[in-house]
């Protein structure tokens, strides 16, 4: 669920690019990049039992 | 000051210079098109072929939808030229840059967790390399492609003439005045992220996280 999340988070992105407001853009593509990083922490994290 | 603005005009007139921007917002479109087509490559990996994606393939896929969005913004927002002093250009492919080096560190962790001799790798190969060797190929390529761009890249604001409305106002929004051709690719990227958002939740069900290595759609379960 949560990677499906993320996708509609990026959709959400593509949807603010037609908007006038381009610093909403900016700030959902950090907020994207981030929980792709944290998700992929996760993963990495996860068989070594650090607890991500 | 008139005079810079005479040369301005004469330089964005001539037909080489336009030429040239009308070759940058090809190459901004095919950036946005060729990621489309690795996605849908990984689609029918997937339904054709019948490999589950990992969680570090999906991972993959979402940095590669983020590192077309840096064109989608320049697309869209090329007309400005500049938001709050900060150039659409640096904007856009340092977006692309971003989102590639996150990819490359995913797609680089996959490539060495398989790196051992004698390991089989994860899914069948194609065209002789593993889909996560050929996302690395292509995170590095957009590196490649986002740094020539920002040395040869004009100002979008060249473009302006595109987005001015028949009463010589500057139209408002990207979106309302975007040609065809840039709507097609909008819309195309568009379903090919909610068709991964889909793709995601049919294979994790209402679990939080999906198995590290799949082997059904959880949701028909």
């Amino acid at each position: 669920m949560i990677a499906s999340a993320i996708f509609l988070c990026l959709f959400c992105l593509l949807a603010s690019m037609l908007r006038r407001k381009a610093w909403l853009s900016v700030a959902l593509f950090f907020l994207s990049l981030i929980l792709i990083v944290l998700l992929f922490m996760h993963h990495a994290t996860d068989p070594l039992d650090l607890s991500w | 000051m008139k005079q810079k603005q005479s040369n301005q005009t004469d330089s964005s007139e001539h037909p080489l210079w336009s030429l040239w921007l009308r070759f940058e917002l090809a190459i901004q479109h095919l950036c946005v098109l060729g990621i489309c087509g690795v996605l849908l490559g990984a689609f029918w990996v997937q339904f054709a072929q019948g490999e589950y994606p990992c969680p570090l393939c999906l991972l993959q896929r979402m940095a590669m939808i983020m590192t077309a969005v840096g064109s989608i913004f320049i697309i869209t927002h090329g007309h400005l030229a500049r938001i709050q002093g900060f150039s659409v250009i640096g904007l856009g492919y340092g977006m692309s840059v971003l989102a590639a080096l996150v990819g490359m560190l995913i797609s680089a962790r996959q490539v060495l967790l398989h790196i051992e001799p004698g390991d089989p790798g994860y899914g069948s190969p194609m065209l002789g390399l593993h889909l996560y060797t050929w996302a690395l190929i292509v995170f590095l390529t957009v590196i490649l492609v986002s740094g020539i761009m920002l040395i040869f890249g004009r100002d979008p604001e060249l473009h302006r003439h595109r987005y001015r409305s028949t009463d010589g106002q500057d139209a408002t929004p990207a979106g309302s005045r975007l040609p065809w051709y840039s709507w097609c690719t909008f819309c195309i990227f568009g379903v090919i992220i909610l068709a991964n958002a889909v793709s995601a939740f049919a294979e994790a069900g209402f679990n939080a996280y999906l198995p590290d290595n799949p082997t059904s759609y959880l949701l028909f379960e």
